[in-house]
């Protein structure tokens, strides 16, 4: 006899029955050490999507394998079952995503999927002890009753717990770091300077892939987006979100990254846009706009605007299938902002987040600013040259006075600030609630790139664009493109733009200008698109993050 | 009426201008050759790098990054059989590399087959002498393609003379390219905005592109 339907002859006999004398149940996860109290479900767990077996499978489509460490348990306090061997049972029914969660007595599957069954129900005559729980997706949810029916069919005690795992949450710049990534030796050591001061700084918490393995892809910002999914007791799995761009590196996160305690996932398919680089899925810092707190960030990409890209690889738009994906993980509430102006279409060329404690909110908006780089530019001596903006790769320009002069730039940077720059602070305002408090201003001026229709990239190379490797305990540092704004290329101290980025960042981090004009400006990128940052694991998200979660829950 | 812009561009450059052009860069082709051989070779070898944006570029190359490479970019350019997307990549290293041989930039604006080439060239009116300029944008505003109209009329206002040669982009301002209009309202915004007409005015605040409406009203504030 099936035992869902033993379940089900028992039951109505028994329902609306409640019987006095025994001690309430209570459930408790793992070895209850972790409060659940404010927790929006009783047991939560993580999908098991890694490969603790190595075998090239995620652990969900194995039984059990070996070396599995992604289970929730729970087990019922002490005395909750006080009168089992008297003949009474305890029945246990799950609904709710039943073909994605397991409940196992030692090795045993006792409820929800069994090799494409469906089990959803089950009774003891005796405490089970220690259940676990393996789910299969990002939040999938199940909703668990337990009924302790006496011999003669009255309920004594009933509780519903509610099972859930866990969201998928995109890092922000308030987790610490743990890793840097880049790809070094780019054509012939083009990178070489970059990769040796990440080098310097970092040591062995920087990696330099080699260029040769994976076709001179620079971009290592575009490829991968790292998350993270967590329970409680330690549960904790790193999350590679892979990029479908496919171009050189596509191979990067299997090949470097992801073992046998983290995953992968990939959303969408096709051909990809260059919206569908991760240089443009970013996430705020933890933030509460109209008393409704956030406390892993909002995720935001770019979108189409008024879309004045070149070509059909511009359409303009993340793919629907991870835009809906991120919907649905509810806890980061995702926006769109607008970088249709920009050639390659990414959020982070121009916006960027610093966390800071003494900061009004915890953190700073970076924003580029077309404004405050041209009142730098006027306080030079316009005689000054600017070998790197001249020819080779540059930009036309041999002097400070040359690009003061050029009316184009300057009422194209005017329409760019007040259109897009202006219009994206205001969106933040509404969507995050900043302020003008909240913002640093970062100079710099962007110019229509010759052949793309019309859209813009950065001339100068664009700061913004730049890497927050903070490690704690005063190890933290900034890495952003070197402006060479100056006649002397080797003494950064001479640069104007240099001196101001000193004045206007927080000091309690170290500043890095790195020469990343040949492999990365020229190609129409900065610092951040060519790097990389893994960071700790999302925290406890059941409890900070519960009210985010409420529709998610049946 | 496509065709009738491009016989019309082809008209406005002497055929002998162009014959003078091409065979100076054969002659500093075989001269550089004979000089940087190794050069040349990377040179025709050289494959653009793809952008961030996915478009085709050359960056981080020494080779093609050195002016003595130029007649050999050019070279490869006017004689080789790449197809459009490196040529276009060739035209583009060209304009960012050297800013002399406005003869051949002339010629290839007028001439190449390729749309993209052409706009590259018309970029590269920013850099030409004046006289060169002008007679470069009188032929790139009317080609028949709108991506070489779009960047001719966007470079006016970068250069040096813009506000003599702003009146050209008057007609530009009524072309049927959004891009191009959006291209000249922005250029006149910049160097003269007393040129327009009202009437002109009045239609580009109306327009149905909303990028050119707004950058009318630019013009008017």
């Amino acid at each position: 006899m099936r035992r869902d339907h033993l379940v089900k002859t028992i039951l109505p006999a028994a329902i609306g029955v409640f019987a006095l004398g025994c001690p309430e149940p209570t459930l408790q996860q793992g070895d209850g050490s972790v409060d659940m109290s404010l927790s929006i479900a009783d047991v939560v767990g993580v999908p098991n999507l890694d490969d603790d077996n190595g075998d090239g499978d995620a652990d969900w489509t194995d039984d059990l394998p070996e070396g599995e460490d992604d289970l929730a348990s729970f087990s019922f306090a002490e005395g909750t079952f006080p009168t089992l061997r008297d003949g009474h049972a305890v029945v246990f029914t799950l609904e709710g995503d039943v073909d994605e969660i397991r409940i196992r007595r030692g090795d045993e599957i006792v409820l929800g999927d069994d090799d494409g069954d469906a089990l959803t129900a089950w009774s003891v005559t005796e405490d089970p002890g220690e259940l676990t729980v393996e789910f299969a997706e990002y939040l999938s949810t199940g909703t668990l009753s337990i009924e302790h029916f006496r011999r003669n069919g009255e309920i004594a005690h009933s509780l519903q717990a509610t099972l859930l795992a866990s969201p998928l949450i995109v890092h922000n710049h308030r987790m610490l770091s743990t890793h840097v990534w880049a790809v070094a030796g780019l054509f012939g050591g083009a990178n070489d300077s970059m990769i040796e001061d990440y080098e310097d700084v970092l040591g062995d918490r920087f990696t330099g892939v080699a260029a040769g393995d994976y076709d001179h892809d620079p971009w290592m910002q575009d490829e991968v987006e790292y998350a993270s999914v967590t329970g409680p007791d330690g549960l904790a799995m790193e999350v590679v979100i892979d990029s479908i761009r496919d171009r050189g590196l596509a191979s990067f996160a299997e090949r470097e990254v992801v073992g046998r305690d983290s995953a992968r996932g990939v959303w969408g398919r096709g051909e990809a846009t260059s919206q569908d680089s991760f240089g443009n899925l970013e996430v705020t810092p933890p933030l509460t706009v109209d008393g409704v707190h956030y406390p892993y960030g909002r995720v935001y990409y770019g979108g189409p605007g008024d879309l004045v890209g070149p070509g059909d690889w511009w359409v303009g738009e993340v793919h629907e299938d991870l835009r809906d994906f991120l919907d649905d993980q509810t806890i980061q509430a995702p926006f769109e902002a607008d970088t249709g102006w920009l050639c390659v279409g990414h959020v982070d060329e121009y916006i960027s987040w610093v966390p800071d404690p003494r900061a009004p909110k915890g953190f700073w908006m970076l924003i580029a600013d077309t404004v405050s780089a041209y009142e730098l530019l006027e306080s030079m001596d316009p005689s000054t040259r600017l070998p790197r903006y001249d020819a080779r790769d540059g930009h036309g320009y041999g002097s400070v006075g040359e690009i003061l002069a050029d009316a184009g730039l300057r009422r194209d940077n005017e329409e760019v600030q007040e259109e897009r720059i202006d219009a994206a602070i205001e969106l933040f305002e509404r969507e995050i609630g900043i302020d003008e408090g909240d913002i640093i201003r970062v100079p710099d001026l962007f110019e229509q790139v010759p052949g793309y229709g019309g859209c813009y990239a950065a001339m100068i190379p664009g700061m913004v664009n730049m890497i927050i490797a903070n490690f704690g305990e005063g190890d933290d540092h900034l890495f952003m493109a070197d402006p060479f704004v100056r006649a002397n290329l080797s003494d950064q101290s001479s640069d104007p733009f240099i001196a101001h980025m000193h004045d206007i960042l927080p000091s309690a981090y170290e500043l890095h200008f790195l020469d990343d004009w040949s492999a990365y400006h020229a190609g129409l990128g900065e610092v951040h698109c060519g790097t990389n940052v893994q960071r700790v694991p999302a925290g406890d998200w059941w409890n900070t993050g519960a009210h985010l979660l409420e529709g998610v829950v049946r | 009426m496509t065709r009738f812009f491009f016989v019309l561009a082809l008209l406005l450059v002497p055929a002998t201008a162009s014959a003078d052009a091409r065979s100076d860069l054969d002659a500093a082709f075989a001269v550089g050759l004979d000089e940087h051989p190794e050069l040349y070779a990377a040179v025709a070898e050289a494959q653009p790098r793809r952008t961030r944006a996915g478009t085709l570029r050359f960056f981080a190359d020494a080779d093609v990054a050195d002016p003595a490479a130029v007649p050999a970019i050019a070279h490869r350019l006017v004689h080789g059989d790449d197809d459009d997307d490196v040529r276009r990549a060739l035209a583009e290293q060209l304009l960012r590399v050297d800013v002399a041989w406005d003869g051949l930039r002339l010629d290839l604006l007028a001439t190449d087959r390729s749309p993209a080439v052409r706009a590259m060239m018309a970029a590269s009116l920013r850099f030409m002498a004046p006289e060169s300029a002008r007679a470069g944008l009188e032929a790139a505003l009317v080609d028949a393609a709108p991506a070489v109209r779009r960047e001719a009329a966007a470079v006016v206002s970068r250069r040096p003379d813009a506000h003599a040669l702003a009146p050209l982009l008057v007609p530009a301002l009524s072309d049927p390219s959004a891009d191009v209009r959006l291209a000249a309202v922005r250029g006149l915004d910049a160097v003269a905005p007393a040129v327009v007409a009202a009437p002109v005015v009045e239609a580009l605040l109306a327009d149905v592109d909303p990028r050119v409406a707004r950058a009318a009203r630019r013009l008017v504030e």
